[in-house]
């Protein structure tokens, strides 16, 4: 029994290999404004209703994030 | 194929009509309805019995059969029947004077149980039936009809000075991937509560294929609204699923790609021929969009009618006076004029006025019939890679069927087609240094297609090559649909003819490095824990990694969970209350991960649970450009109580920039209860000038520094004035 664990469930979340390139995105005004709190060094969550503008501006920033649907 | 067994359809039809159908079946012709009927369903259900039914038909009974057959009992009409029936040539002349119109042969037809007519009322038998009706057949017996007889056309190859062009069917393959490939990506098509495809579905469809103009040019000819058509041609074939307000498609582009050419030709075919949504020409001004499928049957049939033993072109005029003169009395894409009843005319008489109506059925035909079937030609018949044409001044002179057609039309010589290639057997393009990819259209194979259609982006088509392109983008979309770039450059160096230039693969794994850097789980599972202790013991059996201190990113979701539970796609849960002064309360302990923030945007943090609004906060708030609104949206998302209170309500637009005015100033108020008095103090000029205003039926507003002398003046009026005001009813 988990006491007083939750669960989160259909959350966006960016995950990345290093600390610097969420640093950069975060630090960027473009797509940091729709990260809403960082979770750890390499793990953010995004704004939900935002997920698809920041993978627009993510691309379009000649990023290639791998897009995981659960 | 639809799955159509009449047993329980036969029931609905009279008896009359029962005991002629159950003949074919071995009835005498004298049975009641239900013997009739029994008869009849014993016939159907045994293969052999079907088989000597369909042995004993003329060909013209045969025929119709056959023609049905593609449709797999979907709209089939009786004109779509008789315009084919006319054009294969089994109507002979003297067949013809039998069947006084089209009526007469549905009824035979009908009479011999080979149709029935499904209406919106119901089921018939009758040729007589009014409204709109398709027929019907039982599968049982289309599943044994072949191929039907068609009576060669007399004419001759003739010699046409024209050049001529036609479509390979590597090209008509690589547009049929592509088109499905486009439907793939959208996933599934809406359709409105009428069953029509949404414009917006429509619109999209043209977006990704990147279709800006309504006509498509192929190799000089202009097959116009082609998007229209295209999509009405696949919506209208095997290839879609028919579902509750959506279409999505019967198999992969992977699993078509599968099929020979004839076979991806012929589903397409019959979806052009079906769809009433785009027409050749609007030549009539019915756009009856039956008529337009009858005409797409017929001349498919005409084409089928060519002599097979002749290769060469066949002129176009000759061709199309050869259709008018098989159907231009029985069927017209405008008006047809019915052949007159003559009565005692003399035999030169009647000759004279039926050469004048041929002559006037003629004249029409050249302006209707005739320039619609060169479209017709120009446009979904070449695009299918089935007739090969000559061109003089932009008019087709010559026609014959490409070897593709001949294989379609005639599945006796499909063998004739190259046999399918398959898989990445055969290397079949060049990769060059600047990303460029030339294909050699002959030497690949539709999956080798289907690979190149998902990584790269195509340039140009020309006879023999195509050429596409290779991008960053395109690579990593290619990648996105389900591949990692490790087998992605396996199969671009097993499709190439030479190895592949090195700096197309260090590009290549440098795109794939990128990818790996970054995942966006587009809808994530995490669980938050207490502390690190807790998650690192509770997490042992789970998959996936720990994240931060007191998280854990869970690789799929969980199909159980019995404790504290946010799901983001769902309204948030409402946890909030809030007073008059703009103190907010967390109500509920375990509160999603969006929720501190958005307060943090806009109010104050007092301790863990409360937050506190300020003009100040709310100040902070606008000048990082947000809006007022957004506040009351979250807070009437997830206030306990549905309404703020409304004096924090109209502080908050005060403090979001809403002007909103209130008037302080001392004044002195006098009580008159009664009612004479009260009238005679404000209708008094001597006292007007001391009364600024009436607050209601006892009460009067005065400035206070004019008090002593309206004082003065009112116990002069021998009034007794007293200190205290005693409001009665008027008191909050």
């Amino acid at each position: 029994m988990n006491n007083n664990a939750t669960l989160h469930e259909n959350l966006p979340l960016i995950e990345v290999t290093e600390k610097y390139i969420l640093d950069t995105l975060i630090a960027d005004p473009t797509t940091g404004q729709y990260i809403l709190n960082r979770l750890s060094d390499t793990v953010a969550v995004i704004w939900p209703q935002h997920v698809e503008v920041f993978l627009t501006r993510l691309r379009k920033q000649n990023h290639l994030p791998r897009v995981v649907h659960h | 194929m639809n799955q159509l067994h009449v047993d329980d359809i036969l029931v609905n039809l009279n008896a009359d009509q029962l005991k002629k159908i159950a003949h074919l079946w071995g009835g005498d012709g004298k049975q009641r309805k239900q013997e009739a009927i029994d008869t009849i369903r014993i016939g159907l259900g045994i293969p052999n019995r079907v088989k000597t039914m369909l042995e004993q038909l003329v060909p013209y009974e045969y025929n119709a059969l056959a023609f049905a057959k593609p449709f797999n009992n979907q709209q089939v009409t009786n004109t779509m029947i008789i315009v084919a029936l006319h054009s294969s040539g089994v109507i002979t002349r003297e067949l013809a004077k039998r069947f006084n119109d089209r009526q007469t042969i549905m009824q035979d037809l009908l009479n011999h149980g080979l149709f029935i007519y499904k209406s919106a009322t119901g089921y018939y038998s009758n040729s007589y039936q009014y409204g709109a009706a398709e027929l019907i057949t039982d599968e049982r017996i289309l599943a044994q009809v072949k191929q039907p007889v068609y009576i060669p056309l007399a004419i001759q190859p003739a010699t046409i000075a024209a050049p001529a062009t036609y479509r390979r069917p590597s090209n008509v393959t690589l547009d049929i991937i592509t088109l499905l490939q486009a439907v793939e990506t959208m996933g599934k098509i809406e359709l409105t509560k009428a069953g029509r495809v949404k414009a917006n579905a429509f619109r999209q469809f043209k977006n990704i294929l990147g279709w800006k103009k309504d006509d498509l040019e192929l190799d000089g000819f202009i097959f116009n609204a082609a998007p229209t058509a295209l999509f009405a041609a696949l919506q209208y074939s095997s290839l879609f699923k028919v579902m509750p307000e959506q279409l999505t498609l019967a198999e992969s582009t992977a699993q078509f790609a599968t099929h020979t050419a004839v076979e991806q030709v012929k589903i397409l075919l019959y979806g052009f021929i079906n769809q009433a949504d785009w027409l050749e020409n609007a030549v009539s001004f019915s756009r009856d969009g039956e008529s337009y499928r009858a005409a797409r049957l017929g001349l498919l049939v005409m084409l089928a009618a060519l002599p097979l033993d002749q290769t060469g072109f066949f002129s176009f005029g000759e061709f199309e006076h050869a259709w008018f003169n098989r159907v231009g009395e029985h069927f017209s894409l405008g008006h047809l004029t019915n052949r007159p009843y003559y009565f005692r005319e003399e035999k030169a008489e009647v000759q004279k006025k039926e050469l004048e109506r041929i002559a006037k059925l003629r004249e029409n035909w050249l302006k209707l019939e005739r320039p619609w079937l060169e479209k017709a030609l120009t446009t979904w018949l070449y695009y299918l890679g089935m007739v090969e044409l000559q061109v003089t001044e932009n008019h087709v002179v010559g026609l014959r069927l490409t070897n593709l057609g001949r294989a379609v039309l005639h599945p006796e010589l499909a063998g004739e087609m190259p046999a399918v290639k398959s898989g990445f057997t055969e290397p079949a393009w060049i990769v060059q240094p600047n990303y460029d990819i030339v294909v050699y259209l002959e030497k690949a194979s539709p999956e080798q297609l289907i690979f190149l259609e998902r990584y790269a982006e195509r340039k140009q088509v020309q006879q023999h090559i195509a050429q596409y392109q290779l991008s960053k983008n395109s690579v990593y979309l290619g990648l996105e649909k389900g591949s990692e770039i490790e087998a992605f450059i396996e199969q671009l160096q097993t499709g190439a003819t030479v190895p592949l230039p090195q700096n197309i693969v260090m590009d290549l794994q440098e795109w794939g490095q990128l990818r790996n850097q970054m995942t966006l789980h587009y809808n994530g599972s995490i669980i938050q824990y207490n502390d690190k202790t807790e998650r690192d013991l509770l997490t042992v059996h789970l998959k996936g990694k720990a994240v931060g201190d007191c998280f854990f990113l869970l690789e799929q979701p969980l199909d159980h969970w019995q404790e504290s539970h946010i799901d983001y796609r769902k309204p948030l849960p409402r946890c909030l209350a809030i007073n008059e002064d703009g103190l907010i309360k967390i109500k509920r302990v375990n509160s999603d991960l969006l929720l501190n923030i958005q307060l943090s945007k806009w109010a104050e943090p007092r301790t863990d649970h409360m937050w506190q609004l300020t003009q100040a906060s709310i100040n902070q708030a606008i000048a990082a450009k947000s809006r007022i609104n957004e506040l009351f949206n979250l807070l009437d998302e997830r206030l306990l109580v549905s309404r703020l209170p409304a004096f924090l309500e109209q502080t908050l637009q005060a403090w979001g920039g809403k002007k909103l005015e209130v008037t302080v100033s001392n004044i002195t108020i006098i009580h008159c209860p009664n009612v004479e008095l009260f009238k005679a103090i404000t209708k008094s000029r001597h006292l007007k000038p001391y009364i600024k205003g009436i607050l209601s039926a006892d009460l009067l507003l005065v400035e206070t520094s004019q008090l002593n002398e309206l004082k003065e003046k009112l116990s002069w009026a021998g009034l007794n004035i007293a200190a205290e005001l005693k409001l009665g009813d008027n008191a909050l």
